[in-house]
């Protein structure tokens, strides 16, 4: 039986792919998107925004950027805790996301048992909330 | 009358100015410049420059030469001096150095007092007979534009450097991921095609990885007489573009080409290729499959002339002066590592050369290469 619904927005197939299969192993249900502009479309689209319990987001992509991305998914739907999985290891910015409400900052190449107790930590911590 | 009071401006010109006659006997100096030197007009008036009691601390000795050169008619120019001097240091500077600390006044005669520096030039003044000539030298302090470019090459190559790392790390670690974690895929997966389908992934990603390496190789490489030869321009263009033309898979391109014969330059052949190709690469990404290069070879003004110019899609205005950073690209990300042009911009400068680029957004963008022609063939 799926654990819940997880967002990933990255711009390359093949990563989204890797993402994928590291969470559906788990029994994620997992749904994508190839830039910022889609990723806000899906979270719109169905029951996404309440059921969707973690958003995995890139930071450099095309058309609407990982950052942008992330400040109006904040802003519509701030419950959804948000997780940045990018090649930049940057500590300004990584500092920055966590301010703006990011709840975790992964860099690629990130191993799988990290991402998936990070999901599982949120997942679990956004339940606590909903009751 | 304006004129009447020309004595006066002289005077007051913040500029150092000195005229010397032609037995360098000192006529005149202004007030910036006894400032400068701390002496006034009457201590140095008629007094040969040499025996003046004007004292520098460094490259006194130069101005004189240069002031005795112009006096002779042996440069028509003498505050210019020739481009070879710098070529060498040039080739052995930090690659992420974008220009030396002199800034504007890199070429120009400097010298040196009380820990300022000033710049000068000469020039010549006639009386209304055209004779009596008059070499005037022309002091302007520099100190703070030095110290403010100083300021502005570090800030540069600092954020050179930053973008460099970043940019690394980033096109490093995107086809790394996906290389381990296929690799984590095909452990698990037992159908032959999706095995398949991964692992032709994974080869993929390492190439791209050898291509990123390769181009930053082209960028940071200093080998600098490695393997000259002879290498004429028109070949390495016909073959670098077939080349691109077969990786990219372009059907619908026009090739126009006008080329000049026995274009020579003495160089790496497969650098000069290297040049071409990255151009090449970037006009054929830019048009989606279809559309128009042309190539121009040419000599102008002991110059060879390489334009390439295609009707791609072009680069916004604002973008046009980043095209040679280091992992700059439009190119959505996968399509390009944002080393082309850089790389193209150090191999062009390796030979004594400049590039430019120009570019109006949905019209195309334009490359032009110049090469400075030694001994009148390139060779």
């Amino acid at each position: 039986m799926p654990k819940g619904k997880i967002l990933i927005i990255d711009d390359e197939s093949d990563v989204r792919d890797v993402l994928k299969f590291h969470l559906s192993e788990q029994n994620y249900q997992v749904i994508e998107a190839e830039n910022g502009q889609e990723g806000i479309g899906l979270l719109k689209s169905e029951d996404n925004l309440t059921n969707v319990g973690v958003i995995l987001c890139d930071i450099r992509m095309p058309k609407v950027n990982g950052i942008e991305c992330i400040q109006y998914i904040r802003q519509e739907a701030p419950g959804i805790p948000i997780v940045v999985v990018t090649g930049f290891p940057d500590t300004q910015m990584a500092v920055n996301l966590l301010n703006e409400g990011v709840k975790e900052y992964l860099v690629k190449p990130v191993e799988k048992e990290k991402l998936v107790a990070t999901v599982e930590r949120l997942v679990a911590a956004g339940k606590e909330i909903d009751y | 009358m304006l004129n009447q009071r020309a004595p006066q401006i002289l005077w007051a010109l913040p500029d150092p100015l000195m005229a010397l006659n032609s037995a360098f006997q000192v006529e005149y100096i202004n007030s910036a410049l006894e400032k400068m030197f701390g002496i006034s007009l009457s201590q140095v008036q008629g007094k040969n420059i040499q025996e003046a009691g004007l004292q520098v601390e460094s490259d006194w000795e130069d101005l004189i030469q240069k002031l005795k050169d112009f006096s002779n008619g042996n440069s028509g120019s003498p505050t210019r001096m020739s481009p070879e001097n710098n070529k060498a240091k040039e080739l052995l500077s930090d690659p992420l150095m974008p220009k030396n600390s002199f800034g504007p006044y890199q070429n120009r005669p400097k010298i040196t007092l009380n820990e300022k520096i000033y710049f000068y030039e000469i020039f010549e003044v006639l009386d209304s007979q055209k004779s009596n000539p008059l070499s005037v030298v022309l002091f302007r302090e520099i100190t703070k534009d030095i110290a403010i470019n100083d300021q502005m090459v570090q800030a540069e190559k600092m954020s050179g450097l930053g973008t460099l790392a970043a940019g690394l790390a980033h096109e490093l670690n995107n086809p790394l991921y996906t290389i381990i974690g296929f690799s984590e895929m095909i452990l698990e997966k037992k159908e032959k095609s999706e095995i398949d389908y991964i692992a032709k992934g994974i080869g993929e990603r390492a190439k791209q990885l050898a291509a990123i390496l390769e181009n930053l190789n082209s960028y940071i490489q200093s080998n600098p007489t490695d393997g000259y030869m002879t290498v004429n321009i028109n070949e390495r263009l016909d073959a670098a573009l077939e080349i691109a033309l077969l990786t990219h898979e372009s059907k619908n391109i026009t090739i126009n080409k006008n080329y000049s014969p026995l274009l020579f330059l003495k160089a790496r052949s497969d650098e000069i290729q290297q040049i071409f190709f990255n151009i090449f690469a970037n006009s054929i990404q830019a048009m989606n499959g279809s559309g128009g290069i042309e190539i121009c070879s040419t000599n102008v003004d002991k110059e060879i002339v390489v334009t390439i110019q295609d009707t791609g899609e072009g680069v916004p205005k604002e973008y046009i002066a980043k095209v040679f950073d280091p992992f700059f690209t439009t190119k959505d990300q996968g399509e390009g590592t944002g080393l082309g042009l850089t790389a193209a911009y150090q191999l062009v400068k390796k030979y004594g050369g400049r590039i430019e680029f120009n570019s109006v957004q949905g019209e195309g963008a334009t490359v032009v290469i110049y090469w400075p022609v030694v001994n009148g063939s390139g060779l």
